[in-house]
């Protein structure tokens, strides 16, 4: 119903209260007070706006062919004269339509006006062959710009000179490797700014700003601090890098608090969604690339203990900032949560993720299969947190369970890709047996625990009833490629248990399947107490046993056998779980894997076997148990409903 | 607009204006008092097509200067430093050469009466490599074509110095004559 139909008949019915005696007429005023709708406002028309937008864009666009055109042509005066003539005509029309003859054109000729400035600096710079340091010549004009838009209070000009600073710090530390503590000055000036004329926008995009400069600074100092301590390494030119993204475990946390602290601020709701998104990606990233060292040199930072250890650190001038960022970043990160926790707002998400940064990965570097480990634990925290405490503390914060979910998929995703990448390089840079299959049964036993994480949330929260099916299929298409690929015959598998002289990959692999299982059994029995789902529920445990069978070392038979087996209890599992979400989209996947697997061993084995007589049996008398399975439990769903309907209809007087 | 505001945004245009008026005065005053000095250099292809047509980057022979010129034998010259680089006369050539090289400004005034004020980009076991800020330049299409046909030797810059050590590129010859003349000449 909408405001007046619903103001209409409550002004109706409050009149029937009165006479009935139910409320007085001055309880019905103030009732009806409540739900007075405001005339609305005209919805503004944007269309002008789009007009200047892009007529703004048409005639910087148009300055500068001109310019660019007929400069050959000119003397140096001519060219001096028309800079100038430029800049001034600009702000002169700006000053008119700002101050004289108030309209939307002061806006744009103050945007041109900025644009002309640099345009200038440029042309100047060319006229006079000027090229030292260019990056000069930005920070001028950012500084100009957004001193301009401040004034003007001009939200186009501030967000060029967002851009601008951008560059200018960018090129920087590319082209100068120069990192300019001023940035440490412009970021607040543009928050302040920002702030002032009420641009949204212009927050999130400094927030983005800061990100990038907190990331790149870390980048070149590692990468010095790399070059200091290059003799305790073999060889890997990107360990700074990776370094670096581990400081965006606290950042990440640090980014979703100070989200916590904004929300539901009138200006500051949006940007705080915005710095939450970021934190949690932040708080991903890292977790998302450490998961298993996917490239030959990525081992180093498994391995090497003297990278990143702590006395390493406290040895080097050039390496002890990571230590004090660190530090800094932990107690504010404590700060924030203490704060967060006095103003009542129950930061138990924040909490536990903080705890994870601060300990979980025991910081600087553990080497060994142990860092990894703490990369499962804290995405697995990670998908929980953001999944559980969305929806049940007060404010509901549905754009945390989306993320969780999408979250969730894409890491599947991503990881999925790794283990791949992983066990295909492993085997050939190892040049021994095939140890691809010991990677994707880790992978898939991680993919169980991610399912099994998403069902407690859910099972724990009552109001969480609706499902994201998107999240779901990606997961589900994901564990059926894995398991597709692994079904095929391969030659000498080896598998995570076979190894006679295991090598460290192996080594993460077998501590990784131990705490997975570990994880994988609590969760299970635990949804078993409290699920209803006990069918989906033993479906999940046969996948978990043939996993596990999967992992020992077998023949080339029998692993083929085992990992059929599980792509057809995958197969039955989605077609089940479609039925119990009621999801079309999933049974229409599950049915298409189960075709596509079955055709795929009918080619794979069968064409010269009796002419694939036998196989097209057995594909036929599948489908055939398939179908009287679904068409039971349809039935008995059916059945259910019926008798549910009959005792509401029966209750009724 | 409140008043407070208006005068605001005049004095921020006005300083705007000053920027731009003051660096063109600044290069119109090394033009008009500095003394004109010839440098060896050879022109560089555009290190990328977004560079386009026009622009072309200049290598200077004083851009890489040997460690042996340095005045000082212990003086210590660190990457992105400025440095003063001394210039003399080659007789034979008429061009003018890097001859000695210091962080001291005044070590360097006191011993040559030319010198050019530059920043250290990188060093090597044999020389420094300097950039003076005259390394970039427009020039068209049929005239950067008309330079690579010419040997190195016959190529050079005119600048124009002060003598603080600032200086100014003005224009390129060839054989001592204006690359844009000899270009309309042809034309």
């Amino acid at each position: 119903m909408d405001s007046k139909k619903f103001y209409s008949w409550l002004s109706h019915d409050s009149g029937v209260w009165v006479q009935e005696g139910i409320i007085t007429t001055e309880q019905q005023q103030k009732i009806l007070a409540r739900y007075v709708t405001k005339p609305q406002e005209p919805s503004p028309n944007l269309l002008p706006t789009i007009f200047f937008i892009i007529a703004t864009v048409l005639l910087a666009v148009s300055l500068i062919w001109y310019c660019a055109a007929n400069w050959d042509m000119m003397s140096r005066g001519v060219k001096l004269f028309q800079i100038f003539t430029i800049v001034i005509g600009f702000y002169t029309l700006a000053y008119y339509f700002l101050v004289q003859r108030p309209s939307t054109l002061g806006r744009v000729f103050t945007v041109l006006g900025i644009v002309s400035f640099g345009v200038a600096i440029m042309l100047i710079a060319q006229i006079y062959h000027i090229s030292s340091r260019p990056t000069n010549g930005i920070l001028l004009w950012a500084i100009v710009a957004l001193a301009t838009s401040w004034i003007a209070k001009e939200n186009w000009g501030l967000l060029l000179s967002i851009f601008l600073f951008w560059m200018w710090g960018t090129l920087e530390i590319v082209d100068f490797e120069n990192p300019s503590l001023l940035v440490f000055v412009i970021v607040p000036i543009i928050g302040l700014a920002s702030y002032h004329i009420r641009s949204r926008l212009c927050i999130i995009l400094l927030c983005l700003l800061s990100f990038m400069w907190f990331f790149q600074f870390n980048v070149f100092y590692l990468d010095k601090a790399y070059n200091s301590i290059r003799n305790l390494i073999e060889s890997d030119g990107l360990l700074f890098l990776r370094a670096s993204f581990l400081l965006l475990l606290p950042f990440g946390v640090i980014l979703i608090a100070i989200s916590r602290h904004l929300e539901g601020r009138e200006f500051w709701d949006m940007p705080s969604k915005f710095l939450g998104v970021l934190g949690w990606l932040s708080f991903f990233c890292p977790l998302t690339l450490f998961f298993i060292p996917w490239e030959k040199n990525a081992w180093n930072f498994y391995t090497d203990p003297g990278w990143l250890s702590f006395s390493s650190l406290f040895n080097h001038d050039n390496a002890r900032f990571v230590l004090w960022e660190y530090g800094i970043l932990i107690v504010v990160l404590v700060g924030l949560i203490g704060w967060l926790w006095y103003q009542g707002k129950k930061p138990y998400s924040v909490a536990s993720i903080g705890a994870f940064a601060i300990f979980g990965i025991n910081f600087p570097v553990n080497p060994g299969s142990w860092f990894s480990l703490a990369m499962i634990l804290g995405m697995l925290l990670g998908f929980f947190v953001l999944i559980y405490f969305s929806v049940s503390l007060t404010p509901r914060r549905a754009w945390e369970l989306l993320l969780g979910d999408l979250l969730m998929a894409y890491v599947l995703l991503h990881e999925a890709m790794a283990f791949l990448v992983s066990g295909i390089l492993h085997t050939q840079w190892q040049s021994r047996n095939d140890i691809l299959l010991a990677h994707i049964s880790t992978f898939l036993l991680f993919l169980l625990a991610c399912i099994l994480i998403r069902q407690c949330a859910r099972i724990l929260l009552p109001t969480y009833e609706k499902i994201n099916k998107l999240p779901l299929g990606i997961i589900a298409c994901v564990g059926f490629v894995l398991v597709y690929v692994a079904a095929f015959k391969h030659n000498n598998p080896l598998s995570i248990w076979g190894s006679t002289t295991p090598s460290l990959i192996i080594l993460m692999l077998q501590e990784q399947v131990k705490l997975l299982s570990f994880i994988i059994i609590g969760l299970w029995s635990w949804l078993v107490i409290k699920s209803q789902q006990r069918h989906f529920l033993f479906m999940l445990l046969f996948i978990f046993v043939l996993l596990l069978i999967s992992t020992i070392d077998m023949s080339n038979l029998t692993i083929m056998i085992v990992f059929n087996l599980l792509l057809l209890a995958v197969e039955i599992a989605i077609i089940y779980y479609s039925i119990i979400v009621a999801s079309r989209a999933l049974a229409i996947i599950g049915t298409l894997f189960f075709i596509i697997h079955i055709w795929t061993r009918h080619i794979d084995l069968g064409w010269g076997f009796m002419e694939g007589a036998i196989l097209f049996f057995i594909t036929g008398a599948a489908l055939l148990l398939v179908g009287f399975i679904l068409e039971r439990v349809n039935r008995r769903k059916a059945q259910k409903q019926l008798q549910e309907t009959t005792v509401v209809a029966g209750e009724k007087p | 607009m409140s008043p407070l505001t208006k005068k605001l945004f005049i004095a921020v245009v006005g300083v705007q204006l000053l920027i731009l008026g003051g660096m063109v005065a600044h290069r119109e005053y090394i033009l008009a008092t500095g003394v004109e000095v010839l440098l060896e250099c050879t022109l560089s292809k555009p290190e990328s097509p977004l560079d386009g047509d026009y622009y072309a980057k200049i290598a200077y022979k004083i851009n890489s200067v040997p460690i042996l010129k340095k005045w000082d034998i212990n003086e210590d010259i660190q990457p992105n430093r400025k440095v003063y680089v001394g210039l003399e006369q080659n007789k034979s050539t008429k061009y003018y050469e890097a001859v000695a090289i210091s962080r001291n400004q005044d070590v360097i005034a006191q011993h040559y009466s030319l010198f050019i004020q530059g920043e250290l980009q990188s060093t090597d076991n044999t020389s420094y490599h300097i950039t003076y800020g005259i390394e970039d330049c427009l020039i068209k299409l049929n005239q950067s074509r008309l330079i690579e046909q010419v040997p190195p030797e016959n190529i050079a810059m005119s600048i124009n110095l002060l003598s603080s050590g600032e200086v100014n590129a003005k224009q390129m010859l060839i054989n001592g004559r204006p690359v844009e003349e000899l270009d309309k000449e042809r034309e």
